[in-house]
């Protein structure tokens, strides 16, 4: 077909061309807009051209046509790559753009944790979901999510989001990746002369997620004491270890400081000794470190709260302003209300933020967010000083990434928050993650455990068995205290002489000792000083005496071994010292321990003095050096019985042999006694120390007992028929009488002679009388009983 | 009026009498369009497929328009320009045109043409100048050099894609 027109001026359309160079007004549009179904897109073309004459002519073509039909099209755009953190649920959302040209229903034909993520494993149990026109719904497994797909219809050129939500199991390791994707289509119904079509299947490009370990709270605690007053002072510093994550806002922190608030929480427990929190000293102060070491640039506060439940629960912490109440368990610091840039991305609520350069790890923090430090009196008692007395570990309190809240918390139990182990915990309300039992193993979020003891004091008591404090003044002279104390002991002396026992007493009367006979001396250590200690005993022995230590075998049974194999010390020389080392005793304990004497085989006065002097290891000098003395008798009252028969009762011309007697004969016996201490002995500087040793008053009582045998025994009492009353050269009427009758035990005691006696006791000079030494000055220090028996 | 004037005007209008005598050697141009969908191979080859007014085309497709031109008369067609539409729903395709013997010119509204259209963008430096983009060509025009002898064709295609 052709239309012929008038032709027109070649110049016009010269013109016109130059003009077309620049276009400015009503043009078309380019867009990306698809053609919708149905259509018809229609063309014609044309000519112009001009003969020899110079007229123009235009003619036009015929029209072509086409129908638009359905074209169906998608394009899948992943959402960026992403840093993830074990526990975390993952929401990665895929945007299905519907590129064709009509409204078509979109379908995920494939996809979810796909491709080849090594961490995929760990991201089991994927879920989805999808967004439209602003809302999004939980849709669950895949055939659900197509079922509420196919019910929504996406215009062209718009979009649905549809999402893969994963969780990400704590097994997940740092460097790991996960990777998801889809593939889908959308389906366009028929339209008119549009038939219905389904785009060819298409797959997204893969998203691929990279595992960085979760945000770790790093705490360290740092003690230091006053080398004066014993005051320790805490310093507790946190940092975040990670260079990824910050530390969020824990609603398990809500739960221990009350419902308004939300944010992370830090906190030492008061040290304790013997179960009591030691007392605060001073107050307690909060720092916050710079910026570059993870404090929020602005937004938060950082507030000091203690608590003086035992167990911190939740609720009965109170906010402070650095004064803490008395009998405070816990202290900590409470961050709120920041926000820090994690991921390039500003985020609010969270209080501590990655360092710029983490150095931190569980335990040791040099760049701290946030320091707190308090002081504590030192603990005083038994065993505040032994090493470690004191321990204490810090912990912190944050919420992480993961979707049911991670609390990093050594032990935690809230509700259905987890644990540090990721174990669910059980529902206990109110019980709160203050747990100082755990030391440091990211992520626990504690501290290194710190520990320290009170400043030592070393003191000990040396003195008698089972009473480490007595006090004496053992020889009169020195002061009367726990230094001073001592010990009597007697012994037996074996034979007891007197070298004129016919005459009495004198200045020069002695005794002797049984060769190599012991005299065990039991005695107790007590450590009262606040550390445990060990004891070094050195025991003197007397002139002329040896002496060794053991350690107490029947201790109170006042006997001991005598070896030194129970834990002792070599025996001495004669006169000199024996020591034994190591004895351990720990604070507020006592050991008991013997000094075994051995004593000479000479002439032997009544008594001598050995010492035993402990010494602490830790602290040998004043308090730690104790002493205690031990007085040896060998027993200072001689008694020597004689007989005299005062009339043989023989009849006359009968040969008397010596000591020979008739029946009806009299035998006189005489019971001598005298104090035997001899203060002239000026050859022993002890004895003279003796010089006033003297019966205890009224102590002084003389058995003579008839009855107890036959032969050589003491039989006096068979003729007691024939007996006298004894008298006594001591406080004449003053010595008290007793009387028995009868064989063995007797009957009595009467204060009445009778016939018929077989024993009596008299107390010397009555119930106040003592004997003293010879040239006391005054009183007693000799007498004579006598009685006499006629022989039947 | 004179005689001299009423012998030119006489002549004057006698002219077209003689140009109808001389009309005989004048160009006839017949115009055809024709229109085919290229087959794009997964190779990257394409060919031509027929199509029909009939057949629907989905969003994407290639239609490549063939304008065909013939001088049916019995002189030299001078000066000839083909045109063609580029439809509402279909958008250029840029370096599709194909023709013999001539250029290529573009145009935004349908009337004045150009090898490189420019349009006016306004930008917070001011107003520039810039080439339009492809898809806002609403016509195209092949202009052949020099004549098309009569009983001659020419013929120049383009492609646009369905939007």
């Amino acid at each position: 077909m052709s239309t012929l027109q008038r032709p027109s001026s070649r110049l016009l359309i010269a013109a016109l061309v130059a003009a077309a160079c620049v276009i400015v007004g009503d043009v078309r549009q380019a867009s990306a807009t698809q053609t919708p179904p149905n259509t018809v897109i229609s063309n014609t073309s044309s000519a112009g051209y001009s003969d020899a004459a110079n007229n123009n002519y235009t003619t036009n073509s015929n029209t072509v046509t086409v129908t638009v039909q359905n074209a169906p099209s998608i394009l899948l755009t992943p959402s960026s790559n992403k840093t993830i953190a074990p526990g975390q649920t993952i929401t990665d959302a895929f945007t299905i753009q519907n590129t064709g040209n009509a409204a078509g229903d979109v379908q995920i034909t494939a996809g979810g944790v796909t491709g080849t993520g090594n961490d995929n494993s760990y991201a089991t149990g994927a879920t989805w979901s999808y967004t439209y026109g602003g809302t999004t719904t939980t849709a669950g497994d895949l055939t659900t999510l197509n079922g509420d797909l196919a019910a929504v219809q996406v215009p062209a050129g718009l979009s649905i989001v549809v999402s893969v939500i994963y969780p990400l199991q704590l097994l997940a390791t740092s460097g790991g990746m996960v990777t998801t994707g889809v593939t889908g289509t959308i389906t366009y119904a028929v339209n008119g002369a549009a038939l219905a079509q389904t785009s060819t299947p298409l797959p997204s490009a893969l998203e691929t997620d990279t595992v960085k370990a979760d945000v770790r709270i790093d705490v360290a605690l740092a003690q230091s004491q006053n080398a004066g007053t014993g005051v320790i002072t805490y310093t507790l510093a946190a940092a975040d270890g990670t260079a990824t994550w910050g530390a969020r806002d824990s609603a398990a922190v809500k739960l221990l400081l009350g419902s308004g608030t939300q944010g992370v929480f830090i906190s030492a427990k008061v040290p304790q000794f013997n179960s009591a929190p030691l007392a605060i000293s001073g107050t307690a102060v909060a720092s916050t470190g710079s910026t570059a070491f993870g404090y929020p640039v602005s937004g938060a506060t950082a507030t000091i709260y203690y608590t003086t439940n035992a167990t911190g629960a939740g609720g009965s912490w109170t906010s402070t302003t650095g004064a803490i109440g008395a009998g405070a368990t816990y202290i900590g610091v409470f961050i709120t209300g920041g926000t820090c840039t994690i991921n390039g991305a500003s985020m609010p609520n969270v209080e501590i933020c990655p360092a710029a350069s983490p150095n931190s790890t569980p335990g040791n923090v040099s760049n701290p967010a946030i320091t707190l430090t308090f002081s504590v009196v030192q603990p005083s008692g038994t065993g505040s000083a032994d090493a470690n007395s004191i321990s204490t570990i810090a912990n912190s309190i944050i919420g992480d990434n993961a979707t049911t809240e991670h609390v990093i918390a050594p032990g935690i139990t809230i509700n259905t928050l987890q644990d540090s182990t990721a174990t669910i915990a059980s529902v206990t309300s109110g019980v709160q993650g203050i747990n100082n039992a755990t030391a440091v193993n990211a992520p626990s979020g504690a501290s290194n455990v710190m520990q320290i003891q009170a400043l030592a004091q070393w003191v000990v008591l040396n003195g008698p068995y089972g009473n480490a404090a007595a006090t004496g003044q053992y020889d009169g002279l020195f002061t009367n205290d726990n230094s001073h104390d001592f010990t009597a002991v007697s012994f037996g002396s074996g034979t007891y002489t007197t070298t004129n026992p016919t005459a009495g007493y004198s200045a020069t009367t002695s005794s002797t000792t049984t060769a190599g006979a012991t005299v065990p001396v039991e005695n107790t250590i007590q450590n009262i000083g606040n550390h445990s200690d060990s004891y070094t005993i050195v025991a003197q022995a007397p002139a002329g005496w040896k002496v060794f230590i053991e350690t107490d075998p029947s201790p109170g049974t006042g006997t001991c071994a005598g070896a030194a194999s129970f834990g002792g010390s070599a025996l001495s020389a004669l006169g000199g010292t024996s020591t034994s080392s190591g004895y351990a005793v720990p604070s507020g304990t006592s050991l008991n321990y013997c000094a075994v004497y051995t004593a000479p085989s000479v002439t032997y006065l009544s008594h001598a003095i050995g010492s035993v002097v402990a010494t602490s290891a830790g602290g040998g000098t004043g308090l730690g050096v104790n002493s205690t003395y031990h007085l040896l008798y060998a027993g200072f009252v001689a008694i020597t019985t004689t007989q005299t028969v005062t009339s043989t009762g023989c009849n006359s011309g009968v040969v008397v042999p010596a000591s020979g007697v008739c029946p009806t004969g009299v035998i006189q016996y005489t019971v001598d006694y005298h104090n035997v201490v001899n203060p002239l002995d000026t050859s022993n500087a002890q004895e003279q120390s003796f010089k006033g040793v003297m019966t205890k008053a009224g102590t002084l009582v003389i058995t003579a007992d008839g009855s107890t045998g036959s032969g050589l025994g003491n039989n006096w009492g068979a003729f007691s028929g024939g007996a006298s009353q004894p008298t006594d050269t001591t406080g004449a009427t003053n010595s008290v009488f007793a009387y028995y009758t009868g064989a063995a035990a007797g009957t009595g005691p009467t204060a009445v002679w009778q016939a018929g006696v077989t024993k009596f006791t008299a107390q010397i000079g009555g119930p106040t009388f003592q004997l003293v030494p010879a040239l006391y000055g005054s009183g007693v220090s000799q007498g004579t009983i006598t009685y006499s028996v006629t022989v039947s | 009026m004179t005689y001299a004037r009423a012998a030119a005007a006489l002549f004057i209008a006698a002219l077209p009498l003689f140009a109808a005598a001389a009309a005989v050697a004048k160009p006839v141009v017949v115009v055809t369009l024709a229109q085919a969908t290229v087959v794009t191979a997964a190779d990257g080859t394409s060919h031509l497929a027929p199509l029909d007014g009939s057949a629907p085309v989905g969003s994407g497709t290639a239609i490549r328009y063939t304008v065909s031109a013939k001088d049916t008369g019995t002189d030299a067609a001078r000066g000839l320009a083909l045109s063609g539409r580029i439809p509402e729903g279909t958008a250029f395709t840029p370096g599709s045109v194909r023709g013999p013997g001539g250029h290529a010119e573009f145009s935004l509204d349908g009337k004045s043409f150009s090898p490189r259209p420019m349009v006016k963008v306004q930008t917070p430096a001011g107003e520039i100048m810039q080439a339009a983009d492809p898809g806002q060509y609403v016509m195209i025009r092949w202009v052949k050099d020099g004549l098309l002898d009569a009983k001659s064709s020419i013929a120049f295609s383009y492609d646009v894609r369905v939007k």
